[in-house]
């Protein structure tokens, strides 16, 4: 008789509920989404504004300024460790070839120097002991050789080509008073270094100099830090029991409720002193909480930034001085030369950096109330994220949104020609057989398990662009040879391997919608295939294409398994300034932080809320690129 | 007729399977520096005697074991930190009290590529190089190449214990690399001229990379005392252990086959570790 009306009713309903589902899924997710991501704000704002009522704000300004100093003083320590081991390279050997020899004697002869330490008496035994363990020493010293002592002496004093028997047999006799003085490193070792230092002329009188001249600023950091962390830490415990004791509150609200049900008189006893524990737990961590003045707290940090103009006048006459002075060394070291160059080039912004702290440090006040716009802006363009932390913890998001956002690009700029140009050809060209086996080919790529890809691209792809960016041939590319083996680039190429098969399928899709007469007309009026397929097919279902394009865009930026394992997952801002070179390095991801970081965060803390902040970031990033693509694929319809 | 018969055989089957599954399951989640080798090892020779006992291990990292423990999806929680206090007040609102076992002493070895020169590093010179302020190798005697620095992630155990005894308490440094596990970091340090990373003593030897010196001690054994970077692993249970979950950590940390296995893992038992470290 077939489906009554009922059956088919049933039926109906069974689907359009299924279909009404989703929605009301998306709705709780978004939900969800908000809810657990909105407190981060408040949260946020309370974090800064302890962080300013601490002052600790203002030790970050000094610590900034410490850093472009740091910056300068890496670069001429560096430019002095070259020009020295250029200059007494040979004293520098024998420390080398000892810390190989000392290597040696632990990893091999460990048991042979023990055995003879274990002798107690001085018997001839002792004696006899001895001279053979000095025996083993020598020879197992010379056994390595000097071709594999140059090995590691070269890396660090280039222009070596040997190494002289004087210093191998004192090297040997360093190596056997170590052995002898029960693991004990001879102070002659530690003292070579110290002492060709002495020796450096003007170079050391200039990097001595250099290094004295931020004892002001360091100790003044010091000073304003230990006094803010005081506060803020307190600030921060008391954020932090206040939060233990809601949490305990909501657990006792919990656990009386249980009460009324029970009727068990056993029970209810186990009961009631689970409740009275918790509410000694409760009143243990009221009494924990410490109540701090904030007005007294700052008053010495104040104080102590009165000194800070009179420091900072200083720096800016000691720096350029000593700088200048660089200019008059006669440099052996090529290496050297370039450090004192860059060291040149930092100045001025060092300088500039100065100058806007100064003016910052002097305008800061504690009193200024922190705004929840300060905290969303402080959230969006922040440039540090930094979670976990012993002192404060900041969430910036541009570390994050600028790793992803270089990643997309990337893999972008080799999967659209990739997978356009495939869809065209097997679109317009290929023959029925061989668009037969292209297409499931191309597409099964897309059933490849991501977590695959990403261990395919640690194991092979990794390893192949390192090597490859090392090879002659490729080297003179800029930003080759790469430092890093988990890079941006590789990220790239990983997710556009994964992009080129959603971008296909959709531009295929696309340029199969083209009406026929178009290619029939344009072929009819003489044009040849190539000019068919790229002046009015490709033109005609261009809407469609770009709309491919942009899903394969939001599937890469949303990918996780692939970053998380590929990216290198530093959170920091790229170095742009490097160009092209930008792409061999490491970055972090918004996608790659969630699954980082959820683990360690527990539900309500403010790194929780932040992570998901992040995810409402990603959705409405994800919900922009479809709603676009929908409005396209709706106007090509028309 | 047939077709219901098969039917019934196999869902009876089904049946007798789940109860035996169902018997005595022991699940483990947590630590990777505890769950990768020494506990999978614990597990093969322990089963030899209790067949019956099924055990499940999920390496993740020591912020996962509270959380499951907490939400009764673990028996038997692996860390390689102790517990932090936000984390002990869900328990205490839970009305639930976790109970801590050392389960053996760990070093953590700092380790870079076989080809880096560099043999020792003071205390000093390793904090600085992961907050950041040494950025290149020539800066502590090695060649003039950027120091690339590997890190665990935040959710791991070992991060926390590294920044406490390497790092005297300071923050890691923007440049560092959050990696997944040691294992990630063995092979990154192991294909890098220029990394250095550190591991839990179990991950310590491997092809293409070495150990450092940290203020003239190696990690090893004998060391314990004098070596800055050592630090208790726990297990962590709700409430004191009872029946097969009490049998296994029994096993686990006192009798002579598990310490056996523990040192060839490479850690330190528990009972060892604490004699020397008195020491």
């Amino acid at each position: 008789m077939g489906l009554n009306f009922n059956s088919a009713g049933i039926v109906k309903g069974f689907f359009g509920g299924n279909a009404y589902l989703a929605i009301v899924f998306l709705l709780f997710i978004c939900l969800f989404l908000f809810k657990s991501g909105i407190g981060f704000i408040p949260a946020y704002k309370n974090e800064l504004s302890n962080a300013r009522k601490a002052g600790l704000e203002v030790s970050n300004m000094i610590d900034y300024e410490l850093k472009g100093y740091y910056a300068i003083s890496a670069k001429l320590n560096q430019a002095f460790t070259s020009e020295k081991r250029e200059r007494f390279g040979e004293k520098e050997i024998l420390k080398y070839v000892y810390e190989e020899f000392e290597g040696l004697l632990d990893d091999e002869l460990e048991d042979n120097i023990d055995g003879y330490l274990d002798i107690d008496e001085d018997t001839t035994e002792k004696a006899e002991a001895k001279t053979t363990l000095l025996a083993e020493i020598d020879s197992a010293c010379r056994g390595l050789g000097e071709k594999f002592l140059l090995s590691k002496v070269t890396p660090r004093i280039p222009s070596t080509t040997s190494i002289s028997d004087d210093t191998i047999d004192s090297a040997i006799e360093y190596a056997q008073q170590y052995a002898l003085n029960d693991y004990e490193t001879p102070e002659e070792i530690d003292q070579i270094l110290t002492d060709i230092a002495d020796q450096m002329g003007a170079l050391g009188v200039i990097n001595k100099d250099l290094k004295k001249s931020s004892a002001g600023l360091e100790k003044l950091h010091k000073t304003v830090e230990t006094s803010a962390r005081k506060t803020y830490d307190i600030l921060k415990n008391n954020y932090k029991l206040r939060n233990s004791i809601q949490k305990l509150k909501e657990g006792l609200v919990k656990q009386s409720g249980k009460l009324d049900n029970l009727t068990d008189s056993e029970k209810i006893a186990t009961q009631e002193t689970l409740i009275s524990e918790i509410q000694t737990k409760i009143d243990e961590a009221k009494s924990k909480i410490v109540e701090v003045d904030t007005e007294e707290a700052i008053i010495p940090i104040y104080a102590a930034l009165e000194g800070h103009p009179a420091i900072i006048e200083k720096l800016r006459a000691v720096v350029p001085k000593n700088i200048e002075k660089l200019k008059d060394i006669d440099f052996i070291s090529p290496e050297a030369k370039e450090y004192a160059a860059a060291i040149e080039e930092l100045l001025p912004q060092y300088l500039e950096i100065l100058d806007e702290q100064e003016t910052s440090i002097s305008n800061w006040t504690h009193e200024t109330k922190v705004s929840y716009f300060a905290a969303i802006k402080a959230f969006f363009f922040g440039l540090d994220w930094k979670t976990g932390s012993n002192r404060q913890s900041l969430y910036g998001l541009i570390p994050l949104l600028s790793g992803s956002l270089l990643i997309s690009l990337v893999a972008m700029c080799f999967a659209v020609p990739l997978a356009i140009g495939t869809a065209i050809y097997v679109n317009q060209f290929a023959s029925k057989r061989e668009a037969g086996i292209l297409k499931p080919a191309i597409e099964f790529i897309q059933a490849i398990p991501s977590v695959v890809l990403g261990l395919f691209g640690i194991l092979v792809v990794g390893g192949l662009l390192k090597d490859w960016s090392a090879s002659p041939l490729l080297s003179w590319l800029p930003g080759f040879p790469i430092n890093d083996r988990l890079n941006v680039l590789l990220a790239g190429i990983l997710l556009a391997f994964m992009a080129s098969p959603t971008i296909f399928t959709l531009a295929e899709d696309a340029l199969n919608n083209v009406p026929k007469a178009f290619k029939e007309a344009s072929l009819a009026m003489g044009a040849t295939r190539l000019q068919t397929s790229l002046k009015v097919i490709l033109p005609a279902a261009l809407s469609g294409i770009i709309a491919a394009i942009m899903l394969g865009f939001g599937r890469v930026i949303g990918e996780t398994m692939v970053v998380l394992l590929v990216a290198g997952n530093k959170a920091k801002i790229p170095n742009f300034s490097e160009g092209i070179a930008v792409l061999g390095q490491p970055v972090h991801t918004m996608t790659g932080i969630i699954a980082q970081e959820y683990g360690e965060a527990s539900p309500g803390s403010t790194i929780y809320q932040s992570l998901f902040m992040v995810g409402l970031v990603l959705f409405t990033i994800s919900l922009i690129i479809n709603t676009i693509c929908q409005r396209i694929l709706a106007r090509q319809q028309r | 007729m047939k077709l219901k018969s098969i039917t019934t055989a196999l869902a009876v089957s089904a049946a007798i399977a789940a109860t035996a599954l169902g018997q005595s399951k022991i699940i483990f989640k947590g630590s990777d520096t505890l769950g990768n080798k020494l506990v999978p090892q614990l597990k093969a020779e322990y089963i030899k005697t209790n067949k019956d006992l099924d055990i499940e291990i999920t390496p993740q990292g020591s912020g996962h074991a509270f959380s499951n423990l907490l939400s009764g999806s673990a028996d038997i929680g692996m860390s390689s930190r102790a517990v932090k206090q936000d984390e002990k007040d869900q328990f205490d609102a839970a009305g639930k009290s976790l109970v801590e076992h050392v389960a053996a002493w760990d070093m953590i070895a700092v380790i870079v590529n076989e080809e880096n020169p560099v043999k020792k590093l003071t205390l000093e010179q390793l904090g600085d190089i992961f907050t950041g302020k040494i950025k290149n190798w020539s800066e502590v005697g090695g060649a003039d190449a950027p120091i690339s620095s590997y890190t665990r992630n935040s959710s791991s155990g070992t991060y926390k214990s590294f920044s406490k005894l390497g790092m005297a308490g300071e923050d890691y440094g923007s440049d560092c690399q959050k990696l997944e596990g040691n294992q990630q970091i063995c092979t990154e340090v192991s294909k890098n001229v220029n990394g250095i990373g550190y591991v839990g003593l179990a991950y310590s030897k491997g092809d293409n990379f070495k150990t450092v010196k940290i203020n003239n001690n190696s990690p090893k054994i004998s060391k314990l005392a004098t070596y800055p970077l050592a630090r208790r692993l726990y297990y962590y249970t709700v409430g004191e252990p009872t029946g097969q979950v009490k049998a296994f950590l029994e096993f686990a940390t006192t009798a002579e086959k598990a310490d056996e296995i523990t040192e060839a893992v490479g850690f330190i038992p528990s009972k060892a570790g604490e004699q020397s470290a008195a020491k």
